[in-house]
């Protein structure tokens, strides 16, 4: 018989669900109702799934941004400000876009953390961990080209720092320096910001999710109740994902209302009166102590650690309190990174390049 | 520990500890005329009105440069006289008339946005409006689907 084909006596389905019915008969959309495991809907093992809806909701807000940007040193900053006083709720779309940015921030943070707390890196799941800490990466970049886009004084120190960061890394750091290409580097920088990271983050995303779905959601060490745990539906974990997702929009819009992000005065070269935006904010004191560099080595230290996790913390034992030895570790650097962005906070602003 | 975990520790720790070979950057100083000194100190005056020293540097950088090309010196020194007044505003405005421009929505207003606002006409109220709406069926859709 065909797929939602009618046995003959039953009652004529209703229209919403003959059309579900040709819609999965096309699409296989019941497929999605594979089992997991309960504890996949709870918010901290949903994320990752809400990482991904602020990375959707910035492409459709940044594609909106895009068709009013120009990304000409000589006029990036004036279309900013356009954007803002001029568009029709553009305010309220840059600070949509400016708000989600953080909402990214936080959430991959967040699941990074329960990913490492819980122990769901452990075999056969470190390709999962690796390619996210990897997605980490693109998200770390995604923040900073974005910084530099608005093109206020704030993000000319960012592009200088930039720039120094690829004098000091060499051969290496030269596709990042302003001699290569031979187009400002503003440009190269939006170009990597709208087209090149999408890309990418698409294709390290997908292969997260295929390795997620391949291995499965990881155990939680953190629940008690019957085994094996009672599964259910994948379908409606993204139903309940969904939701989360309403909540989170529904969030950023009325902060972007009420709490427009600041754009700074027109950039100045030669000087140096701005601090970083707080995810970023931990490194300004290295840099004040280190230099320049700091900021390089602090940040390959970091994406360094967590790429050797899994190969460092191999037990069975997924439960945080059974895991000391990695555990407080990751703690104190968690710690002395909030430590040095309230440090941050307090320091006055200092000059670091050349 | 096991090799493979040696391995992945002096790995990470040569991506870590290993500057030795990439030379710091040659930070050349850079090549400004008055326009740019004027202009950074305008920059500072808004953006760190405190670094007094500072300011006061890049005014006199502005005076004592040769390439004054676009620059009203006049107007330069006068500020300069306001600055050490302390005041600031019209140093502000009479560095920007030194170089052709006005402080306004050109090329040196400060800051827009930043901190909480009340929203303005009546597009605010509506979309606070629909982010709540959001917020409230989303909070229905996870409580019920819990």
């Amino acid at each position: 018989m065909r797929v939602g084909a009618q046995p003959q006596g039953a009652a004529r389905p209703g229209l919403a669900r003959r059309f579900f019915d040709a819609l999965d008969e096309r699409l296989g959309l019941r497929s999605l109702a594979y089992p997991v495991p309960q504890h996949a809907d709870k918010l901290a093992y949903s994320l990752g799934g809400l990482s991904l809806v602020a990375f959707l909701a910035l492409l459709v807000s940044g594609i909106a941004l895009a068709q009013f940007y120009e990304p000409e040193p000589a006029t990036a900053h004036a279309s900013v400000r356009r954007i803002v006083t001029d568009v029709m709720l553009g305010s309220t779309l840059r600070g949509f876009h400016y708000w989600m940015s953080m909402a990214m921030v936080v959430l991959v943070g967040l699941h990074l953390l329960r990913v490492f707390a819980s122990g769901s890196f452990k075999r056969p799941r470190e390709g999962s961990w690796i390619v996210g800490v990897a997605l980490a990466g693109i998200t770390a970049t995604f923040f900073f080209s974005g910084t530099v886009l608005k093109w206020d004084q704030e993000s000319l120190e960012a592009l200088e720092h930039n720039v120094e960061i690829a004098g000091i890394l060499g051969r290496f750091g030269y596709w990042l320096s302003p001699e290569f290409g031979g187009i400002p580097l503003l440009h190269r920088l939006y170009t990597l910001h709208i087209a090149i990271l999408p890309a990418v983050f698409f294709l390290v995303v997908a292969m997260h999710l295929l390795l997620v779905k391949r291995h499965g959601m990881a155990p939680s060490p953190f629940r008690g109740g019957p085994v094996p745990e009672p599964t259910e539906p994948f379908s409606r974990h993204l139903a309940r994902l969904g939701g989360f997702a309403l909540i989170l929009i529904g969030f950023v819009t009325v902060l972007a209302v009420i709490a427009p992000p600041m754009h700074g005065m027109a950039p100045v070269e030669g000087i140096e009166v701005t601090k970083p935006p707080w995810p970023m904010l931990w490194l300004y004191p290295v840099e004040n102590w280190v230099g320049v560099s700091g900021i390089l080595w602090a940040t390959l230290a970091i994406f360094a650690a967590l790429l050797i996790v899994p190969f460092v913390d191999r037990g069975q034992e997924r439960h945080p309190l059974k895991r000391l030895g990695v555990v407080i570790p990751a703690g104190v650097v968690v710690l002395a990174v909030l430590g040095l962005i309230v440090y941050a906070l307090v320091t006055p602003v200092a000059a670091h390049l050349g | 520990m096991r090799a493979r975990t040696v391995i992945a520790v002096a790995f990470a720790a040569i991506i870590v500890l290993a500057p030795a070979w990439a030379a710091l950057a040659d930070g050349g100083e850079e090549d400004f005329t008055a326009k740019d000194f004027v202009e950074q100190a305008i920059g500072l005056l808004q953006g760190q009105p405190d670094l007094l020293d500072l300011i006061e540097g890049r005014i006199g950088d502005a005076l004592e440069d040769d390439e004054v090309e676009g620059v009203d010196l006049a107007l330069v020194a006068q500020a300069q006289e306001a600055f050490e007044e302390g005041r600031a505003e019209e140093t502000i405005e009479l560095l920007a008339r030194s170089i052709g421009e006005e402080v306004g929505p050109a090329l040196h207003q400060p800051e827009v946005g930043g901190g909480l606002e009340a929203p303005e006409g009546t597009a605010g109220p509506v979309l606070i409006a629909v982010g709540v709406a959001l917020i409230l069926s989303g909070a229905i859709v996870a409580w019920r689907l819990r």
